[in-house]
């Protein structure tokens, strides 16, 4: 040591920084990976009420079909097109009241119609109100709205149809939930099949690289570049519409965007020093995959996965709205709002339910979804 | 200091394939040899090959040509799955960037454990447990530390663990590259003395990596310089920093500071330009006992005046 710097006075001088170990010491609780996810999870509340949604809408797609005794494709022609009716709740509108609007010459001509038009007797008329006078409307008629009392009408007294019947009086409450039930069951069936075939041939791709990954990527541009509608119906047409043949279809196209991410993550990662540090201990192929590899995709495959399943189960309701869905008595909730289309205006509450329920499922799995990827991985973070 | 040799590589050339036409050399032709128990320095500028010769020494990558010997193993030509087994546990790596060298899912102890798995060295969890802790202690840090993950650790620290990781297979040979110029100044020296020690205590052999010659002239006993794929000089320490005679080495010498305010206000740094001198016939010549330079005929005269 130099002896210039012995010169100092140690009175006037005051250790500020710990010495040795005390500084090396941790001072957070330790926690896995996972654990730290599920906290920032948890105080994420957009992805709790998410989470909450979804589980309350999976809880009653299995359970509310037992909760009455009728069955999803039991048609009872008598019972057709009765609305909504609970007991106890009928301060909500679901008292089995439905309004017709009808038009005549006179308000009574107009009643008279309406009557006759629905085979209803006139005692069950429990309002009339007019809506419509014949100068305020186009041509010339009056339009009137009649409440009917269509459960005593048709002698269904005691009989209460909590989400009301279709037009072959087949109970809604139970075709809606085994309805969810199918679409969750594609959603899920094809964001699983999505994520087998993504994850492998992404994997595999950027993993041996080189002349391997040129072929399998040209082969995804190949596939990508057909319209995906195009391929879906000639699926569907090839094979019987049914729950595999949509699924099919679905996965077809649908496992490309799962295969991209996982190469891209794939690519990025087997460069990194960790796996050359493996590699250079030793490692096998099998234990960089398993070890190194895996563990360090699942986060970003979960995330995908979380946002196919909405999609998938649109996806599903598209195909059903535009008539390549699932064919009678089986019901998706895309068949259901496609055939409630037909008569929103006079029957609205068949339109109602599952329109609301797909909608909850979607924003619900979104939500989650994006709460996941705040969780998982806080660098994807906007 | 007994002149075995540990490694010899010989004329290793690494040349990568980056379009259908283009090609990298990142390595291209180089020659020399380390001998048991020094501490082998190689400097150079970011990107002149330096990391990928030390990949291909350790066969992280297949040479595109040459030859590299490890106590007397032809290390690319051997295809028996017992030499590379025992070739893997022999010689080891220290890497760069601390921030990617650990797996962020891994605990420490299962990092450190990684080659011992591999290796099937220790099979009793309570043997694992016993050797995770020594060798987190040889390295300096607690043992407490076993059950945590990477990213709760400071750059130095996991640059310890990283140590660790290639100690638990009881390596002879070490190649560390750059393996504090991702650290604090302040931590860099920490992390040389432990190297230091290390290399006392286990009879270690470094090939150690450096972009700048400013402590690796300490550590090392021989430094090699490479210019984009090249080594342009080769001599001990001492008469390299003393004597050089390559420009490019002069240049790196001049970008060295001194805690000296005087030196400092007047220090020049010094260019080197490929162009003012033959780069095309030069060769490797030995210009005095152990000093070789990259030059021609001419340059090699001049040199052997000076
Ligand atoms: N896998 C690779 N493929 C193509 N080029 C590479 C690859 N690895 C390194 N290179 C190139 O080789 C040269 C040397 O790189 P490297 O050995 O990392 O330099 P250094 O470690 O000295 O900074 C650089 O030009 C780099 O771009
Ligand atoms: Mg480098």
């Amino acid at each position: 040591m130099d002896d210039k710097n012995k010169q100092y006075d140690p009175e006037k001088f005051k250790q500020v920084h710990l010495k040795g170990d005390d500084s090396e010491k941790l001072s957070r609780p330790q926690l896995s990976y996972w654990k730290d996810a599920w906290l920032r999870l948890g105080k994420n509340k957009g992805a709790i009420s998410g989470l909450v949604v979804l589980a309350f809408i999976i809880l009653i797609a299995f359970l509310g079909p037992l909760l009455n005794d009728y069955t999803f494709d039991d048609a009872d022609y008598d019972a057709a097109y009765l609305p909504p009716k609970v007991q106890g709740m009928e301060w909500l509108g679901l008292d089995g009241m439905q309004t017709y609007e009808v038009e005549g010459s006179s308000e009574q001509d107009a009643i008279d119609r309406g009557l006759e038009g629905y085979e209803i007797e006139e005692q069950y008329i429990q309002n009339t109100e007019v809506v419509l006078t014949p100068d305020e409307s186009e041509n010339g008629y009056y339009t009137v709205a009649m409440e009917v009392d269509v459960y005593a009408a048709k002698g269904y007294d005691n009989e209460h149809f909590w989400f009301g019947t279709d037009s072959m009086g087949r109970d809604l409450w139970t075709r809606i939930w085994k309805g969810t039930q199918i679409s969750l069951y594609i959603g899920f069936l094809a964001a699983m099949i999505d994520m087998v075939i993504g994850v492998l041939y992404g994997g595999i791709s950027g993993y041996y690289g080189g002349r391997t990954d040129n072929i399998m990527q040209r082969i995804i541009e190949v596939l990508s570049g057909i319209p995906n509608l195009v391929v879906v119906i000639l699926m569907i047409m090839l094979l019987n519409p049914g729950i595999i043949a949509i699924t099919i279809a679905l996965t077809i196209t649908g496992w490309i965007g799962m295969a991209r991410i996982v190469r891209g993550q794939v690519l990025k990662l087997k460069n990194q020093e960790f796996i050359l540090a493996a590699r250079s201990l030793g490692s096998s192929d099998k234990r960089i995959l398993m070890k190194h590899l895996i563990p360090n995709v699942t986060s970003v495959i979960i995330i995908n996965t979380m946002f196919t399943i909405p999609s998938a189960i649109f996806f599903e309701a598209f195909l059903s709205f535009i008539g390549l869905g699932l064919q009678p008595p089986y019901a998706s909730l895309g068949t259901l709002i496609d055939t409630a289309f037909d008569d929103y205006r006079v029957y609205p509450y068949m339109l109602l339910f599952p329109a609301v329920i797909i909608s909850l499922l979607m924003i619900g799995f979104n939500i989650l979804a994006d709460g996941l990827r705040d969780a998982l991985d806080p660098k994807m973070r906007k | 200091m007994n002149k075995e040799k540990i490694l010899e590589v010989k004329n290793l050339k690494q040349h990568f394939q980056t379009g259908r036409k283009s090609v990298v050399k990142a390595v291209d032709g180089i020659s020399f040899d380390i001998y048991r128990g020094e501490t082998f320095g190689l400097v150079g500028e970011s990107g002149c090959g330096k990391s990928t010769t030390g990949r291909t020494i350790i066969r992280l990558y297949d040479a595109t040509s040459g030859e590299v010997t490890f106590n007397g193993i032809d290390v690319h030509g051997t295809k028996s799955k017992k030499d590379l087994k025992k070739f893997n546990r022999q010689m080891q790596m220290i890497f760069q960037d601390p921030y990617a060298s650990l797996n962020p899912r891994m605990t420490v102890k299962e990092i450190i454990l990684e080659g011992i798995q591999i290796h099937g060295l220790i099979k009793s969890e309570t043997e694992k447990m016993e050797r995770v802790e020594a060798l987190l202690e040889t390295v300096g840090l607690n043992k407490e530390h076993a059950t945590r993950y990477p990213h709760e650790f400071s750059g130095g620290q996991r640059q310890r663990i990283g140590i660790a990781r290639a100690l638990a297979v009881d390596p002879e040979f070490i190649i560390a590259d750059e393996p504090i110029s991702a650290l604090d100044v302040s931590i860099q020296a920490q992390v040389v003395n432990l190297m230091k020690e290390l290399q006392e205590e286990h009879g270690l052999t470094y090939l150690f990596i450096a972009h700048d010659l400013s402590m690796v002239k300490y550590i090392s006993d021989r430094i090699a310089v490479m210019y984009f794929g090249k080594i342009v000089e080769l001599a001990d320490s001492e008469e390299l920093y003393k004597n050089p005679l390559h420009p490019y080495t002069n240049s790196l010498l001049s970008a060295i500071p001194l805690p000296d305010p005087d030196f400092e206000r007047t220090r020049e740094r010094t260019i080197y330009d490929p162009t003012q001198h033959d780069t095309e016939d030069a060769e490797f010549r030995e210009v005095k006992p152990g000093h070789w330079v990259l030059c021609t005929e001419e340059e090699y005269k001049a040199y052997q005046d000076k």
